[in-house]
């Protein structure tokens, strides 16, 4: 039997397009006290502004209103390939667009009020409870883009780990609103933001996802990783980004589906 | 329904490579960690040798198929990249006449009583127009005694692996391309032999192909029974494949005002575990759990996704009415995943035989030399929190098949159902 894992396939994407422009900041005066071996490991704020610079520069992303991304996305271990498509606009709303042949086309989206997916196998639903918390923390257009200050309860650099092969700082943010924690990793040779551990929750429970980002290329003077690897237990998701372009996003990008209005409670 | 050309001769390339890779991946992916007891490392030690000295692709793939096979468990296998891949081309490697694939003869069979026996046959098929009947048992293909072969399944203990060996051994013999011939000698309803010569039609329903997954033919049927003055809605498909999704979901627009509903899910062997979330949806007004996937790392529950709006985008509500699903030991996968999730929560009534236990989640992942591995990723616990593997679903109402009721046009499991699904159906008020 072929299992069909329905969440990341649905939702990492778009949570990969608003990774892709993750960046960090922070008050200083709710980082905790850091651990005495903590010490010499750089803050996490000077973490995410060296990120930043290498990316781009933060007015350079001050300065976007929406992005549209447009790639690949392939599951090696099932041999599925998918063109997807995805919108993320300021200040809450998000939308993808995954064509899978053999499957069909599989939407999600949140227009800042309500999440939604729609997949030719299971039919239209609205998010609800945990799973609407998460959409509407992945829609948060400057706080995944700029990681602006006030998203965040906590923001801790933890230590200097291997990551993807790589040397990299291990930052925990803790989101304001619903405590969601997840660990970010910043390559120390290059500051760019390299990966990111982080739950994820879906009508089939909670999953931890690892997304290692890489081939960071740019585009209109920013910065973007062009590929995204995720795994989730033994499955892995990769989406390779070669389009991404900037305040071009029309709303209707945003609109609920017709086979989810009904779906809707008045 | 792939039959093309063989590549079992071709010379075996960077076979270790492959072997290392078939390994690990079994190695990194498989749930349990102990292996279902067989010593992981020791077993790549054991054959790695053999990988390294096969001279080509068939020997290889021995090997390979010999390294799933100690696990043993369902849904591990070697799946040729020329079945994978397959543009039904017919095999010419052989020197000797043989046919394409994916053709249809218009019948259903199944190992009965240590025969290969016929359940089904399709009114306007190649079968039905050449005067062949349910019931009757085939004896010969092409001249080649069927028996013998049959007999020499018979070692396993689970009639359940034997029925299924049986079946596909008799589908691969029973394989023809559109347009091709098959000489067929079979026992008749009065103990009669009789032979015919058929011609395969082009198979019936949707070829679709899924990843790394050979193409298949899929397809669904539904159709409307008057049964003791109701209304009953029966729907047949023979795969889980998402190509036939939008084919369900305007079978359940079309009946929705049915007295109930019977699913006839006998010879359907899985496809892709998602898609019975969908389709449990239309049959329940809450979030139920079919059961659990115990990944390594992961561990995720099948839900059923209530389904509230029709094909046009109208609201409505799940249909209330009676279940029933026909199975039989060819039912297996995601057909039991299916049909033991709704029958645990009480949704559906089962009729039929016990189901082939063989429920483990698993991904086709291709290999460095083009062959498939198709493996499991996962247990399987249904919504009583036991394992679906092995044991299968077993039906509220075990309900065989007999060649002499095939023979009387009689179908006891589909009967049964019917009657049930009528009986429970709610009866309307008399104005």
């Amino acid at each position: 039997m072929l299992q069909m894992r329905r969440s990341p396939m649905v939702r990492t994407s778009p949570r990969f397009s608003l990774r892709t422009l993750a960046m960090a900041a922070t008050f200083a005066a709710l980082v905790t006290a850091p651990a005495l071996h903590a010490q010499a490991l750089p803050a996490a704020t000077d973490l995410v502004a060296k990120h930043l610079a290498a990316a781009g520069g933060a007015e350079a992303f001050k300065s976007l209103k929406s992005v549209r991304q447009v790639g690949v996305m392939e599951m090696p271990s099932m041999g599925l390939q998918a063109q997807a498509e995805n919108f993320a606009a300021a200040p809450n709303k998000m939308s993808m667009k995954a064509s899978i042949a053999g499957i069909g086309e599989i939407i999600s989206g949140t227009n800042g009020e309500v999440a939604w997916q729609v997949n030719p196998m299971q039919g239209p639903r609205l998010l609800e409870e945990k799973e609407l918390v998460d959409a509407r923390d992945a829609a948060d257009f400057y706080g995944n883009l700029m990681m602006d200050p006030d998203r965040f309860s906590k923001m801790e650099t933890v230590g200097l780990v291997t990551f993807a092969g790589e040397q990299a700082y291990q930052v925990k943010f803790t989101r304001k609103g619903s405590g969601k924690e997840s660990t970010q990793y910043f390559s120390a040779t290059s500051g760019l933001l390299i990966g990111s551990e982080a739950t994820q929750e879906s009508a089939m429970g909670t999953t931890t996802m690892v997304t290692v980002l890489g081939d960071y290329k740019d585009f209109g003077g920013r910065k973007f990783p062009t590929r995204s690897e995720a795994t989730v237990g033994p499955t892995k998701i990769v989406l390779k980004i070669n389009e991404v372009s900037v305040n071009d996003v029309p709303d209707t990008a945003f609109s609920v589906p017709d086979a989810v209005k009904p779906l809707i409670r008045k | 329904m792939a039959t093309s050309v063989s590549r079992h001769a071709e010379p075996a390339v960077n076979g270790v490579a492959v072997f290392d890779t078939a390994w690990s991946i079994i190695a990194r992916t498989h749930w349990d960690t102990t292996y279902n007891g067989v010593n992981w490392r020791a077993l790549r030690e054991e054959l790695r040798p053999r990988a390294a000295a096969a001279h080509n692709r068939g020997e290889l793939r021995l090997v390979l198929a010999e390294m799933v096979g100690r696990l043993r468990q369902s849904h591990f296998a070697i799946i040729p990249q020329e079945y994978a891949d397959a543009d039904g081309a017919a095999d010419t490697t052989s020197g000797r006449a043989v046919r394409g694939g994916g053709g249809s003869l218009g019948w259903q069979f199944r190992y009965l009583d240590g025969a290969m026996v016929l359940t089904a046959v399709d009114s306007g098929g190649p079968a039905w127009t050449a005067g062949i009947r349910p019931g009757w048992t085939v004896q010969a293909v092409d001249g080649c005694p069927l028996a013998p072969r049959l007999a020499a399944l018979s070692t396993d203990p689970d009639p359940r692996h034997v029925a299924l060996r049986a079946f596909q051994l008799a589908s691969r013999l029973l394989d023809g391309g559109d347009g091709d011939q098959i000489v067929v000698s079979m026992l008749d309803g009065r103990h009669q032999f009789v032979s015919r010569t058929l011609t395969f039609a082009p198979p019936s329903g949707t070829i679709t192909k899924f990843g790394n997954l050979p193409p298949m033919a899929a397809h669904l049927e539904w159709k409307r029974v008057r049964q003791d003055g109701r209304t009953i809605g029966v729907i047949t498909f023979n795969t889980w494949m998402p190509v036939l999704s939008a084919q369900f979901d305007a079978a359940m627009d079309s009946l929705r005002t049915a007295d109930a509903i019977v699913l006839d899910l006998r010879g359907n062997l899985g496809g892709v575990g998602g898609m019975s979330m969908g389709i449990a949806g239309h049959f329940v007004d809450s979030v139920l759990s079919l059961g659990t996937m115990h990944q390594r790392g992961a561990t995720l529950r099948m839900v059923t996704n209530p389904r509230r709006v029709d094909t046009r985008s109208r609201a409505v509500k799940p249909f209330a009415g009676p279940l029933a699903l026909v199975v039989d030991e060819l039912s297996a996968s995601t057909t039991e995943i299916f049909a033991g999730g709704l029958q645990g929560h009480r949704r559906a009534t089962v009729f039929g035989t016990r189901t082939a236990g063989q429920a483990l989640p698993s991904v086709p992942e291709r290999l460095p030399n083009g062959d498939i591995l198709y493996h499991a990723i996962a247990d399987f616990l249904g919504p009583t929190g036991t394992p679906v593997e092995g044991a299968g679903v077993l039906p509220d109402h075990v309900t065989p098949p007999t060649v002499r009721a095939l023979v009387e046009g009689r179908d006891p499991a589909l009967q049964a159902a019917l009657h049930w699904a009528a009986q429970r159906a709610p009866r309307h008020p008399v104005p």
